[in-house]
């Protein structure tokens, strides 16, 4: 634990005591049931080119290095164990991380979301969280939009030269954020707000996740941030080996 | 491929589905017909106003428990989780802010009310009780079909190969990585890694930095043992068949027609 560490984790405690008092909302994932077919359909059809996209790449880098499929394999594993995790919390209540801003840095959005589609659908039967008629809302939000946004701040971060654990930080936490924010859109698309319409329905839900979602985004953040340095550290060669992480320094 | 069969007594508690739908009374049912069935009363529970979902979940419910042979109290337990996330969000349909007092309810908070009006707790009441009956649609899938059965069904829908693959081997790796996670927890454990809630934040982050490195020397490790083994990309079991008997498929065609009949004469009266 170096000094910088250790003042986040007390940062950290302040807002795990005051949060753990709420009763956490799983926001990320959309349940089973809550949106009408149309919706169901629409954002599953909005995904399609993502995936087809991901597709085509991961069959080329397999094609390339057979590993890599089995890399993308243990990916999508780690993703889906760190979100039947629970943080640990004063209450027990369910807060769990993403893991898909992670995956997005080193393999791309793409492939993320071919992955992250894999994710849910095990989420969605083995552990219901999510559902099979909002699988395609729920890749849109945790597959591709987090996922989009996350490689993009850690692109731009690795440009610009900024601090890399403050990129990787930003770069998780804002996914994880951004993924809430299309949410709560979604969710407030489906189920306007009788007096206020659609604009209502969405500040509503905004403001009620934002309670748990703040929080959680910062914890996956530094989550992140610890992930990424043990990745560069341990697992690098195998990385660069299947032509992943080249840049990194 | 599947022999992790309660190896580990906490994985049984992560992945309770799965120790569900091995040992499910449905096991042996055709698992094309087990997901056809619950994707269908999915569907059909979407399109209806809130009274065919109840009927869809009740029988979806009967034929778990007394068909499935899961346990009256394991199943409300699991049912528990959905039910308080969906309860927790009919609370943001039901209440709407305004600037005037309106509506059967309201409060006044910061020269603004939460109100409550008839609309908004009729379409709470409704989304909330369809999602409901949803979730136990997904439970009869979960709860009747291994996963495994479920990528084979994937397979036979034309999905891409590559798919497929990941499929397979992310379900196999999360067994192998619950395991190195359960044994590093306990490790921490002993040594007092959760006594407080600052050590457990330390130990959780060290824990998940672990597995992931643990995660990519096992997937080389993996990979050379496969190649050894001569895999050219194909992932080839033997499978079992599991024919649908003629009983049953007219069983699930008299549940679908009774559901549809009650769709379209709920349709004509709402």
């Amino acid at each position: 634990m170096r000094k910088k560490e250790k003042n986040l984790f007390i940062a950290l405690l302040g807002f795990a005591l005051i949060f753990s008092k709420i009763p956490t909302v799983n926001a990320m994932h959309i349940m089973e049931g809550y949106l009408q077919p149309g919706y169901c359909v629409a954002w599953g059809v909005l995904c399609i080119p993502f995936l087809a996209l991901g597709i085509i790449k991961i069959n080329k880098v397999v094609g390339e290095h057979r590993k890599t499929l089995l890399i993308l394999a243990m990916v999508g594993a780690y993703t889906f164990v760190l979100s039947s995790l629970k943080f640990p919390s004063v209450t027990g209540s369910s807060s769990h991380p993403t893991g898909t801003g992670l995956g997005a840095m080193i393999f791309g959005p793409n492939v993320m979301a071919v992955i992250g589609i894999i994710v849910l659908l095990f989420q969605a039967i083995l552990l219901a969280h999510g559902g099979l008629t909002t699988l395609g809302a729920n890749t849109f939000s945790m597959a591709i939009a987090g996922p989009i946004v996350s490689f993009g701040i850690y692109k731009l971060g690795t440009k610009l030269k900024w601090n890399r654990k403050v990129t990787v930080f930003l770069a998780a936490s804002l996914g994880n954020l951004f993924t809430y924010c299309v949410t709560s859109v979604q969710l407030g698309i489906a189920h306007p707000s009788v007096t206020e319409g659609i604009g209502g329905a969405i500040g509503e839900f905004l403001g009620i996740f934002a309670l748990t979602q703040i929080p959680l985004a910062i914890i996956e953040g530094l989550l992140t941030v610890a992930v990424f340095i043990g990745l560069e550290v341990y697992a690098k060669p195998e990385l660069s080996e299947i032509g992943f992480l080249k840049e990194a320094k | 491929m599947h022999h992790y069969h309660n190896k580990k007594h906490h994985n049984h508690r992560t992945l309770a589905f799965y120790h569900y739908a091995m040992k499910s009374g449905l096991a042996y049912v055709n698992p094309d017909l087990k997901l056809w069935v619950g994707i269908i009363s999915l569907v059909l529970c979407l399109l209806s106003c809130g009274f065919t979902s109840i009927v869809i979940a009740v029988i979806m419910i009967g034929v778990i428990l007394f068909f499935g042979k899961v346990n009256v109290k394991e199943y409300w337990h699991l049912l528990r989780i959905p039910f308080t996330f969906i309860l927790l969000s009919g609370i943001v349909l039901l209440v709407d802010i305004s600037r005037i007092e309106e509506g059967i309810v309201f409060i006044s908070i910061l020269h603004r009310y939460l109100i409550i009006t008839r609309e908004s707790l009729f379409t709470a009441s409704k989304i909330s009780v369809k999602a409901m009956c949803s979730v136990t649609c997904l439970y009869m899938i979960s709860l009747s079909t291994p996963m495994h059965e479920i990528i084979k069904v994937l397979r036979k829908w034309k999905l891409p190969e590559i798919m497929i693959e990941l499929m397979f081997l992310i379900y196999r790796f999360i067994f192998v990585l619950l395991e190195v996670y359960y044994n590093m927890k306990t490790a921490a454990k002993t040594r007092l890694g959760y006594v407080n809630l600052r050590r457990s934040y330390q130990s959780f982050f060290g824990i998940c930095t672990n597995l992931f490195v643990i995660a990519f020397q096992k997937a080389s490790k993996n990979f050379d043992a496969m190649e050894a083994r001569g895999y050219d990309g194909n992932l080839r079991f033997l499978e079992s068949e599991k024919p649908a008997t003629k009983k049953q498929l007219g069983l699930c065609g008299g549940y679908f027609l009774v559901i549809i009949i009650l769709l379209g004469v709920e349709r004509i009266l709402i």
